[in-house]
């Protein structure tokens, strides 16, 4: 099993501009353009949910806490 | 003002002593006490009276940046380079005074975030600046004058201020930023990193959002100078990309510090 070690996901969402809906940057697809405005509902459920973290299986990983900040 | 305000008080409270003017004693006590401290800590962090030589502020600002519009959204970055290595904690600040920009810059400090980190010391320190008017639109000039070449300063500051938030107990950090509001989660992106690639933080997951109003050049200028692209590239994806893959290629257990830690380990 190949288990992800990267942490940093990048999510640039801009307002005007952008042909595509989505656009990923570079071969790593950790860092993808958006059009539009985040719907953060949605995203502060899925970070929060602990389910985009790659647990190994067979071993009891409880969930850790999330930290929301903005700026 | 604050003379003429504390000897009104003073002309006010009853002559025969008592607990009005001992109130009045401590308070000034406090505000003298205080204010000393401040100062030697200004003298001392600037390297004053030390022969070190005192803080010299390094500004440059994106070439793709409009210099006949200084309100437009290009990046100024200023190094400020320090006498002293100082401790800066993710999201502190300083107080920048810059009193040969122009007539009225040494009545003017302005803050700024710091977007440098280290687990150590710092010996220069990385601002990114918005232009808007007075001191900063005379810093779009000046540097846009010296034709791509940072321009030098004496500069003083204050600071580090304010508080940094702990990251140390979560999985999970979502970090939310609106255009010029990414300077603010660099540090804090650059100390998790480290601490999960050095095993000191317990973050497994950090997303950051950052809302753009468009994708233009001065945008993008935001993010170049934090993660020092390699080539100016016309095309804006490829310059995003340039921009955002040393923070992504630093954050890969394999070619980060545990390795490096390891290997030390066993040569020692």
């Amino acid at each position: 099993m190949k288990l992800r070690m990267q942490i940093l996901h990048i999510s640039i969402y801009v307002a005007n501009g952008l042909v595509q809906d989505k656009t990923p940057i570079g071969r790593h697809q950790r860092a993808c353009y958006y059009q539009g405005t985040p719907d953060f509902e949605n995203i502060l459920a899925v970070e929060a949910s602990g389910d985009r973290i790659e647990r190994l299986p067979g071993i009891q990983d409880e969930q850790g806490r999330t930290l929301v900040m903005g700026k | 003002m604050t003379g003429i305000f504390i000897y009104g008080i003073w002309r006010h409270l009853p002559n025969h002593g008592g607990p009005p003017k001992l109130y009045l004693y401590v308070g000034l006590a406090t505000l003298v006490l205080n204010t000393g401290l401040e100062t030697v800590s200004f003298l001392y962090r600037n390297g004053i009276f030390s022969g070190h030589g005192t803080p010299r502020a390094l500004v440059s600002f994106s070439p793709e940046g409009t210099f006949a519009h200084p309100k437009s959204r290009v990046a100024i970055l200023i190094r400020v380079v320090l006498p002293r290595p100082i401790k800066f904690e993710a999201g502190q600040y300083v107080n920048l005074w810059m009193p040969s920009m122009g007539w009225w810059s040494w009545t003017q400090t302005h803050p700024f975030i710091v977007t440098s980190w280290s687990r150590g010391n710092l010996d220069s320190i990385e601002l990114l600046v918005q232009p808007r008017r007075g001191m900063t639109a005379d810093l779009l000039y000046l540097a846009g004058s010296a034709s791509g070449h940072p321009v030098s300063f004496p500069a003083l500051f204050t600071g580090p201020h304010g508080t940094s938030q702990s990251v140390d107990q979560y999985e999970t950090v979502l970090l939310i930023a609106t255009g010029f509001g990414i300077a603010a989660t660099i540090p804090y992106l650059k100390k998790m990193i480290h601490g999960h690639n050095t095993c000191t933080l317990q973050v497994r997951r950090i997303h950051l959002v950052w809302q753009v109003e468009t994708l233009g050049m001065n945008n993008l200028g935001d993010l170049k100078y934090f993660f020092k692209p390699s080539s100016n590239k016309a095309d804006m994806v490829q310059t995003a990309e340039s921009l955002l893959n040393p923070l992504l290629q630093d954050d890969i257990l394999d070619k980060g510090y545990v390795r490096n830690r390891l290997l030390s380990t066993k040569l020692s």
